[in-house]
């Protein structure tokens, strides 16, 4: 089972850590493409049949904390709002993009 | 004309009148009436049997419709062509067909050439006007500029069209006027030429320009495809295979931006493209896009064109969830786009649909259009328009208030762009639009210039009304009142919050000097707009103080007429429009009058005025020069809008920091707020600029002291008031 993580709107030379698990990621400069829709799209193997996924923001002072069990394919995005809100959703449904 | 200015008149230029005339002396030498009104015929006002047979067949193809119907009795008819016989005694009215004047008209160039966009009837007509000129010499052509007229006053005759309107151009000049006359041809004559002139805002006369009509399309662009080996191109779909909002009928991607008024001309070499030219899992990846655009393209050049390639491809490296892409992001922009079939691969209604829909929406992204819910993204933002049933939104993100999501957008969607984007579509100023122009974003829209006119449809069932001050003198500062009222039978989900702040209304004007500014508050408020039910009858209402703009600065800063437009944005992205307010600023009639102008205009001032007052050291000269005017003119009623400020400002506690960026309070202070404030409820209506909101402000905040609550300017705005 993997977990799809898509950085949508709002994102402006970003840089975010990503947590799931014990495992650490960091991306930098992440700027949304307003062609797609899409700052970055990043997949984690989701070994875990429980853990915490954490999204940090520090230079905007934004984190937000899923828990999540998958058991099938998931799609997560994450939105800065205009209000400055990190707004995330999870679908077992594949988000198109264009 | 002449060599530096398209629109003033040639150097060597003289008229064969013995005087200037003025627009309006012209009309009314040539007799123009405004018997008849232009209005757009479809295919079932036209007899099958009638001489217009042959237009019949093509009245539903853009480029052929024709479009003016005018009725005349038999007495009148001068078309000996047509075969109906008179009925002795009582006129039949005997309909003649008129030739569509809409689209594409230009010039020969010598040196300017002037190509004209006249969208007055058709399909969804703007009512406006637009235009480029180019410069030629010798065997080479440039662009010089741009430019837009949004509201014009269109009047028609039984013999010509006339439009007339201010123009916003792309470069300087002081002829700003243009009046366009167009012939009125019946169909069984060639199409007539417009007659372009233009003039300065006193009506004197500057170049003119005879314009040939050379389409019924506003633009035309050249679309070359390649697809990689293994994919079959989309060609063409049935709008009636599977529920929808429009009518029923068979779509190509060029057909959908022929109902746009934009032509696509099939161009260039189709080539097949091996799949090896992409990475090594076979699936492309922006850059290598790129590369193959550069390769593949045989029209593409680094510069601005109408020209763009589209390749059907199978794969992107983003994987399933990505049908298509506008890649095209570097240098000269926009020339490119790809779509992906590996998922939507067969030939199902279903999947057809998706292929013509992805064609069309990354072709779209080419144009400069931004999705319905990245608007506020561009550069201009405008607000976002989830609701809008347009081939930029996406299908999952469709919400209109009542009901969301893919099945909800295929079930209403029309298989259209909306109303601003084919507006962005055939009037954007060229770099705007032009593949190869302004990078992605920016100038996406017009800039709200397109709310600068009227609706031409408005079934919202919602009415938006602006109050503003008629004649005031220079330097008042311009509060509004806004209202939203459900003028239909049922309830209407609505935003609560009207303040041009929120950006949900946008505010658009146009100064004495001709220039169409949208208004950009200094501070924008960042919300998740309340959304409530307004029942029928129900109004919201909400002023707000518009003088002082982020850009613009001071936007009332001289005398003369502006003009004034709000469009209110629904949760279901319809955009409503308000009746064209004027207010008419007088310019100062005496060394006093002059000099409070003066101390009203400054940069400070406007900023205070938004912010209701403030102790900020960064805003000093507008509180000095407030304190200099509630000294020096005590009694003008102008005094109030200060004394309205300062009042509130010492209502209230303010905490401020030092240098060394320690804070301490400024106090309250009571007995200031009191007499300044007490001085504006006794005849407010004698005091210029003041809404009755600001009265009511002014007294709720005494009212608030005195019986020694918390202070605060807590705005009306979210009552909800029944009809009377």
């Amino acid at each position: 089972m993997r977990i799809f993580v898509n950085f949508e709107a709002g994102f402006d030379q970003d840089t975010v850590f990503v947590q799931w698990a014990a495992k650490k990621y960091i991306f930098t400069s992440l700027s949304t493409d307003f062609s797609d829709g899409l700052a970055r799209s990043i997949e984690l193997d989701a070994q875990h049949r429980k853990a915490r996924l954490i999204f940090n923001l520090p230079e905007k002072g934004l984190s937000d904390a899923i828990e999540i069990e998958p058991d099938k394919d998931l799609f997560v995005t994450v939105n800065i709002t205009p209000d400055n809100h990190l707004e995330t959703t999870i679908s077992s449904d594949e988000k198109i993009y264009l | 004309m002449n060599n530096i200015d398209p629109s003033a008149p040639d150097m060597d230029y003289t008229t064969q009148h013995d005087r200037e005339l003025s627009v309006e002396e012209v009309a009314a030498i040539e007799g123009y009436s405004e018997d008849y009104s232009l209005y757009f015929i479809g295919s079932a006002s036209i007899p099958p049997s009638s001489p217009g047979s042959q237009a019949e067949s093509a009245v539903n193809q853009f480029h052929e419709t024709p479009a003016l119907e005018i009725t005349k009795t038999n007495s009148q008819l001068q078309d000996k062509r047509t075969s109906v016989k008179p009925v002795p005694g009582r006129p039949i009215p005997i309909k003649t067909i008129k030739r569509r004047v809409s689209g594409r008209y230009s010039n020969c160039p010598r040196p300017w050439k002037l190509e004209l966009r006249v969208d007055v009837d058709g399909y969804k007509p703007a009512k406006m006007f637009s235009g480029d000129f180019f410069h030629s010499s010798g065997s080479t052509q440039s662009h010089f500029g741009s430019f837009r007229v949004d509201a014009p006053s269109i009047s028609v005759s039984n013999s010509q069209l006339t439009i007339i309107g201010i123009a916003e151009c792309t470069w300087n000049t002081s002829y700003k006027k243009v009046r366009v006359v167009i012939p009125i041809h019946n169909i069984y004559q060639p199409s007539a030429n417009a007659n372009v002139t233009w003039y300065t805002l006193t009506n004197k006369k500057g170049a003119e320009y005879v314009c040939l009509f050379e389409s019924s399309y506003f633009r035309t662009i050249q679309l070359e495809q390649d697809r990689e080996e293994d994919v079959a191109a989309f060609t063409s779909y049935d709008t009636g295979s599977l529920p929808s909002g429009g009518t029923s009928r068979t779509l190509s991607v060029s057909k959908a931006y022929g109902e746009a008024g934009i032509q696509i001309q099939s161009a260039g070499t189709a080539n097949v493209i091996p799949t090896s030219e992409a990475n090594a899992n076979h699936k492309w990846n922006n850059a290598e896009l790129h590369d193959a655009m550069e390769t593949h393209f045989s029209l593409w050049k680094n510069d601005p064109h109408w020209k763009v390639w589209l390749m059907h491809a199978n794969a992107h490296e983003y994987g399933t969830g990505l049908l298509g892409i506008m890649y095209d992001q570097k240098d000269k922009q926009r020339q490119g786009c790809a779509s992906f079939y590996q998922t939507i691969n067969n030939k199902s209604a279903a999947n057809l649909r998706t292929q013509l829909y992805v064609n069309v929406h990354e072709l779209g992204h080419c144009f400069n259009l931004y999705h319905s819910f990245h608007k506020q993204y561009m550069n201009p933002p405008v607000p976002n328009r989830p609701g809008s049933l347009s081939w930029m939104n996406y299908p999952a993100n469709y919400n209109n208030g009542s009901e969301s999501g893919a099945g909800a957008y295929w079930s209403s969607f029309p298989f259209k762009f909306d109303s601003m984007e084919i507006i962005h579509l055939r009037h954007a100023f060229r770099n705007n639009i032009v593949m190869g122009g302004n990078p992605f974003g920016q100038g996406a829209a017009s800039d709200g210039h397109a709310t600068f006119m009227e609706n031409i449809i408005d079934d919202s069932g919602l009415r938006l009304s602006v109050s503003t001050p008629v004649y005031v003198p220079l330097g008042t500062p311009i509060n509004i009142n806004l209202a939203l009222e459900n003028i239909s039978e049922n309830s209407k989900q609505v935003f609560m919050d009207l303040n041009p702040s929120s950006g949900l209304t946008q505010i658009t004007l146009q100064k004495p000097n001709g220039k169409i500014i949208t208004y950009h508050p200094p501070i924008r408020q960042c919300i998740n707009p309340d959304l409530i039910n307004l029942e029928s009858g129900q109004s919201i209402n909400e002023s707000a103080y518009i003088g002082f703009d982020a850009q613009e600065k001071q936007l009332f800063d001289m005398p003369g007429t502006y003009q004034l437009i709000a469009t209110y944005y629904t949760p279901g992205g319809d955009a409503i429009r308000s009746e064209l307010s004027q207010i008419r600023v007088n310019a100062p009639i005496d060394q006093d009058s002059e000099d409070l102008a003066e101390l009203l205009l400054g940069d400070d001032q406007g900023m205070l005025f938004f912010l209701g007052g403030s102790y900020s050291d960064s805003l000093r000269k507008g509180n000095d020069a407030f304190q200099e005017i509630l000294s020096r003119f005590p009694e003008n009623p102008l005094t109030a809008q200060v004394a309205l400020v300062e009042g509130l400002k010492a209502s209230r506690d303010f905490l401020k920091l030092d240098d060394r960026n320690n804070s301490y309070l400024v106090k309250m202070d009571e007995s200031k707020s009191v007499k300044l404030l007490s001085s504006l409820i006794i005849n407010p209506d004698g005091k210029f600029g003041l809404t009755p909101q600001n009265v009511h402000n002014a007294k709720r905040c005494l009212a608030g002291m005195k019986y020694g609550n918390e202070i605060n300017i807590k705005p009306i705005k979210k009552k909800v008031i029944a009809k009377a």
